[in-house]
């Protein structure tokens, strides 16, 4: 029975070591960090490449936290993160948090592809949801072509003090 | 009959390494079942107010967190933007606050987390670590060893060949009409 117990407490432990040593080997040299504005602006070179992209969260899929969007400088300029098998999930708590998003930064080309949040699987549970999809939506709508970015590491950024004193808006 | 010794002997070790696991995997199972009747991993408080505001082009943080000293709710300021709508929209800690500026309306939208459950549903998930995915394949495997051991391991009439054949039986039948009738 010890014997027994020794083995899964070993099992456990190589295993979440393993996993730690991916997470040190991962640590990557700086990358441009683009702004959502500055990735739609650039986004015809930037198709199907590993970008690292910063923005607000302004919207996380309830049900799962599967995906996310991250807004550039205003509505108009939001993003979808899918959150993926390396992210996991996003949660609740990173609304209004900025991210800095490692991904690869790819076009729409399927149904599969394009979560519509609207005739998605998502529960619209209250108002605020409701209008979050309502943007998300006429902000997809309005460009030629949607974009989505498959997430990798998603690193959450310290408030930026500077942005805390000045208007917005 | 080493055989069903050695079905015993592990049913028995293994069905109490399991209980952890599967404990999990029911509660949140339940919890994840009615994701379309309540949120699974928070308990949403929402809440609307008036507040006298004057409408303009932007807001600064000590405005808006001035009206958020005022709420019910003790909540504490992150961010804020003038949304298409013309609405405020203001990002709280677990939650987020949209003010009308013409009419001074507005609404809260609280979120607390399930203590536990929350865990839970993620492991249940599995959308935490990678190797977290391989170590939960692992205890279903063990899981599935358990459940088919346990089939083998009792002899006469309430074993297999009795009355436990007619109850699982009865066990598979339950999924299998719905399978069949709705998929």
């Amino acid at each position: 029975m010890k014997k027994f117990a020794f083995l899964i407490i070993a099992i456990v432990v190589l295993a979440s070591c393993s996993s730690q040593k991916k997470e040190q080997v991962a640590e990557e040299p700086e990358a441009v960090v683009y702004t959502v504005d500055n990735l739609y602006e650039n986004a015809e070179s930037l198709v199907n490449k590993e970008v690292v992209v910063k923005g607000t969260v302004m919207h996380v899929c309830k049900e799962s936290g599967a995906r996310c969007f991250i807004m550039g400088s205003n509505e108009d300029m939001i993003i979808r993160v899918e959150a993926g098998e390396d992210i996991g999930a996003f949660t609740q708590e990173q609304m209004g948090s900025d991210l800095e998003i490692t991904g690869v930064f790819t076009e729409v080309t399927t149904e599969a592809e394009a979560h519509n949040p609207d005739h998605g699987e998502e529960q619209v549970e209250d108002a605020e949801t409701e209008a979050a999809h309502e943007t998300i939506v006429e902000a997809q709508e309005a460009t030629e072509i949607v974009y989505f970015i498959k997430g990798l590491k998603a690193k959450e950024l310290a408030p930026d003090p500077q942005e805390e004193t000045s208007d917005e808006g | 009959m080493k055989i069903r010794k050695f079905l015993r002997n592990w049913h028995r070790d293994l069905g109490y390494f399991s209980v952890g696991i599967l404990v999990i995997y029911c509660i949140s199972g339940i919890y994840l079942n009615h994701r379309h009747d309540f949120n699974p991993d928070y308990k949403i408080f929402y809440s609307e107010f008036k507040v006298d505001i004057e409408a303009k082009n932007s807001y600064t943080r000590e405005e808006i967190s001035n009206i958020l000293s005022d709420l019910e709710r003790e909540v504490i300021y992150k961010k804020h933007y003038i949304a298409n709508n013309g609405n405020i929209k203001v990002f709280i800690e677990s939650g987020e606050v949209e003010i009308n500026p013409t009419t001074g309306e507005g609404a809260m939208r609280y979120l607390q987390r399930r203590a536990l459950v929350y865990e839970m549903n993620h492991l249940h998930k599995a959308t935490i670590i990678k190797t977290w995915k391989w170590i939960s394949d692992v205890l279903a495997v063990i899981i599935l060893f358990v459940t088919i051991s346990g089939l083998f391991i009792l002899k006469g009439k309430y074993g297999l060949k009795g009355r436990g054949w007619w109850v699982t039986l009865l066990g598979i039948l339950v999924p299998l009409f719905f399978m069949i009738l709705y998929i």
